[in-house]
């Protein structure tokens, strides 16, 4: 393997370079939270934190040598680790891989290969493309929403796929944000770090405060309307068709664009602006929500009910409320 | 005894060398027995208890879980704790909408024991008890259909996901459908998101042809023939169509035909084609989602997904036909016939009275029937043991 520049680790403090630095400084916790060098790290590190709680995107920190650029990634997740809040690491993990596709959008191939082999993936350059094998695609893609992505479109061979450079970026987006997700047992914390924690919570706090979860009592609906109420409200990150098939379902059973918007308000990378405008925009259209053999195709359909659309479960049901 | 019992015990006892299940104390097993008990979570230690499990309860089902788990026996999902799942491809004939799955049809009133051939008529004629039991039966040309499916699924499975031969298990379930399951390590570890996504590959339910054919700038985006997945395949059959058409054997649609040359440079060597009209794109569009329809590979695709799964133990024997539910390898699968080669009970003749009209049928290249409903017929169990399970005869 060709010799990778030190200076990765600034951009990349979750690889294997981290790794090494971490263990050649010796860092420990009480460094993380006591060392006046690292005072920036923490400051940055609470940044951070409190950017993936209100859904911003930080940036301040791309300046940072490689040490500290370690030490405030490391805080980060020790912090949400003791937080230790499903919610919250959600917002977290997809603030860190938001923010990693920032930098590896504009990196070379061989970059991206190595970030892609540091995250489990096999990563084969061909020319301006690149094979990743078919298991890594898989994890990666099927949280992506969009046709392009499913592998029926796909140039697939021998248990690889072909990606332009870019789309390899965004899957490894993916791939972070689903490593970051992986649990992780909750760290006992000093001092300083907890004080960091306690802000967050705070401020984590009030954004589930904001989010309005009373809930009008519920129509009759199919399993996979059902399914995909659930995953917004638990604020998971949700593809597209699943976003276009919850919000065309409840327009046409009578919800108003506002009740829908709000549902979606969980969701780690909720913009007040875009969702009202997409909801609007398919309730202006009077679109359908797509039929059950086009729910099947997008994997949303969870059983069979012996419907053709999720419009006609339930019916007589509806009807009778 | 009941003679069927003793005849499925029989098996067990005799070929208890063929059963086997990779990696058994691992799996969930569950078995339902002659008098309709459900017996599940249960575990073994190896293949030994496990031949030694069948020949002693000779069950009517018997199956084990596609998931591998810390605590098998475990009452529970959570317990269980699964540790990795083959992923399972279902192919069913009953999905395939083939006339001949319908061959030798026939209802039975559950009230008066009125009988007749074809589809289950709204209420008995006899008695109007509405009633009804709905038999099928087992025809070749139906599971003829649903091996056709089985063969392009492992070719989809080995040109695109690269699996093949000893990552793969293929095994007729011993009714109308095959299971094909995948051993490869590199593929036990996926969500259920990721087996429906390959789920929805194979099935080519996720292929838009607006993803393959489009506009680019001036030119024409276009799959190529040396690509992978339904991609190459969908441009190797366009490909196909239009030198078919070039010697007058395939009518295209005058779009296409008028850019022939083209479009051969295009899909054959991604030579790009300029200003392509809206008709070309549609019609293009439109033979790629021909071409996807008919290859597709129609599995039930709710199967895939679902890592708490369990399918029938390789060669035990199925409770609605007596069947074998017969390992295969791809080589075997392609002259494999179910009703000739998947025969596993005994030529020992039984006595057998049918209650419902039993249509003409072959076994192991004897023919038997037809039968009308009523009469008692002399015959050797692995045909008996079909009308019996079948619902359409009991023992006197």
């Amino acid at each position: 393997m060709e010799e990778l520049d030190p200076a990765l680790a600034s951009r990349y403090p979750f690889t294997s370079l981290g790794e090494r630095l971490i263990e050649s400084e010796g860092l420990t916790e009480e460094d993380l939270a006591y060392d006046p060098l690292l005072e920036q790290s923490r400051r940055h590190a609470k940044g951070r934190l409190l950017s993936a709680v209100s859904g911003g995107l930080y940036l301040e920190d791309l300046h940072l040598p490689p040490l500290d650029a370690v030490a405030t990634y490391l805080i980060v997740r020790l912090v949400s680790s003791w937080i230790g809040d499903p919610f919250l690491s959600r917002l977290v993990a997809e603030h860190e891989s938001k923010r990693f596709h920032r930098l590896a959008r504009d990196e070379p191939l061989s970059v991206l290969a190595w970030l892609g082999r540091e995250l489990g993936a096999t990563v084969k350059p061909d020319g301006e493309r690149a094979w990743v094998d078919l298991p890594s695609y898989l994890r990666a893609a099927a949280g992506l929403g969009g046709s392009r992505w499913r592998l029926a479109n796909r140039d697939v061979r021998r248990g690889r796929v072909l990606v332009e450079r870019r789309e390899l970026a965004r899957l490894l987006q993916e791939l972070l944000r689903t490593h970051l997700l992986r649990p992780t047992p909750r760290p006992s914390l000093p001092p300083p770090l907890k004080d960091i924690g306690t802000e967050v919570i705070r401020r984590l706090e009030e954004r589930r405060a904001s989010i309005q979860s009373s809930r009008p009592s519920r129509q009759i609906m199919p399993p996979c309307i059902e399914k995909l109420i659930e995953k917004a409200e638990r604020g998971e990150n949700m593809s597209h068709q699943e976003r276009f098939t919850l919000a065309a379902y409840l327009l046409k059973v009578g919800w108003s664009v506002g009740r829908v918007v709000d549902l979606f308000r969980s969701a780690p990378d909720f913009k007040e602006r875009v969702a009202r405008y997409q909801v609007s925009h398919i309730a202006k259209r009077g679109y359908n929500p797509p039929n059950c053999e086009t729910l099947r195709g997008w994997g949303i359909c969870v059983e069979d009910c012996g419907v053709k659309s999720p419009l006609s479960y339930g019916r007589r049901g509806r009807r009778r409320r | 005894m009941n003679p069927l019992r003793a005849a499925f015990r029989e098996y067990y006892a005799l070929r208890s060398r063929s059963i086997f299940v990779p990696r058994v104390d691992l799996r969930e097993i569950m078995m339902v027995t002659f008098d309709g008990t459900v017996i599940r979570h249960v575990s073994v230690r190896n293949l030994e208890s496990l031949r030694a499990m069948l020949a002693r309860e000779a069950p009517r089902h018997a199956y084990y879980s596609v998931g591998l788990y810390e605590r098998p026996a475990a009452k529970s999902m959570a317990e269980k704790g699964l540790k990795a799942a083959e992923v399972l491809f279902d192919i069913d004939a009953d999905h395939l909408g083939v006339d001949e799955c319908d061959y030798g049809l026939a209802w039975r009133c559950k009230s008066c024991g009125e009988s007749g051939d074809g589809p289950s008529p709204d209420a008995c004629p006899k008695c109007g008890s509405q009633d009804l039991e709905r038999l099928d039966w087992l025809s070749e040309g139906c599971l003829e259909a649903a091996k056709r499916e089985a063969i392009r699924l492992l070719e989809i499975l080995e040109s695109d996901l690269g699996v093949s031969g000893e990552e793969l298990m293929v095994y007729y379930t011993g009714h109308r459908g095959y299971h094909v399951r995948i051993l490869s390590e590199r593929f036990l570890g996926l969500g259920k998101e990721e087996r429906r996504e390959l789920a929805s590959h194979v099935s080519g339910l996720s292929f838009d042809p607006r993803e393959v054919f489009y506009v680019k700038g001036s030119a024409l985006a276009s799959p190529r023939a040396d690509e992978g997945g339904w991609r190459g395949r969908v441009a190797r059959e366009i490909l196909r169509l239009l030198e078919e058409s070039g010697r007058g054997k395939a009518a295209l649609p005058s779009s296409v035909a008028k850019r022939r040359e083209e479009l051969v440079r295009a899909l054959g060597e991604g030579v790009p084609l300029i200003n392509p009209t809206p008709a070309l794109v549609r019609d293009l569009r439109r033979m790629a989602h021909e071409i996807v329809q008919a290859r597709r590979v129609k599995i039930d695709e709710m199967v895939t997904p679902d890592t708490s799964r369990l399918t029938r133990i390789p060669n035990s024997l199925h409770g609605k036909t007596g069947l074998r539910a017969m390992a295969l390898s791809p080589d075997e699968l392609r002259d494999f016939q179910p009703l000739r080669d998947a025969v596993g009970l005994s030529g020992d003749q039984i006595r057998v009275f049918t209650t419902a009209p039993v249509p003409r049928f072959r076994v192991k290249g004897e023919s038997f029937g037809p039968y009308e409903p009523g009469v008692g017929v002399d015959l050797p169990m692995f045909a008996a043991a079909l009308i019996l399970l079948k619902g359409r005869g009991v023992i006197p």
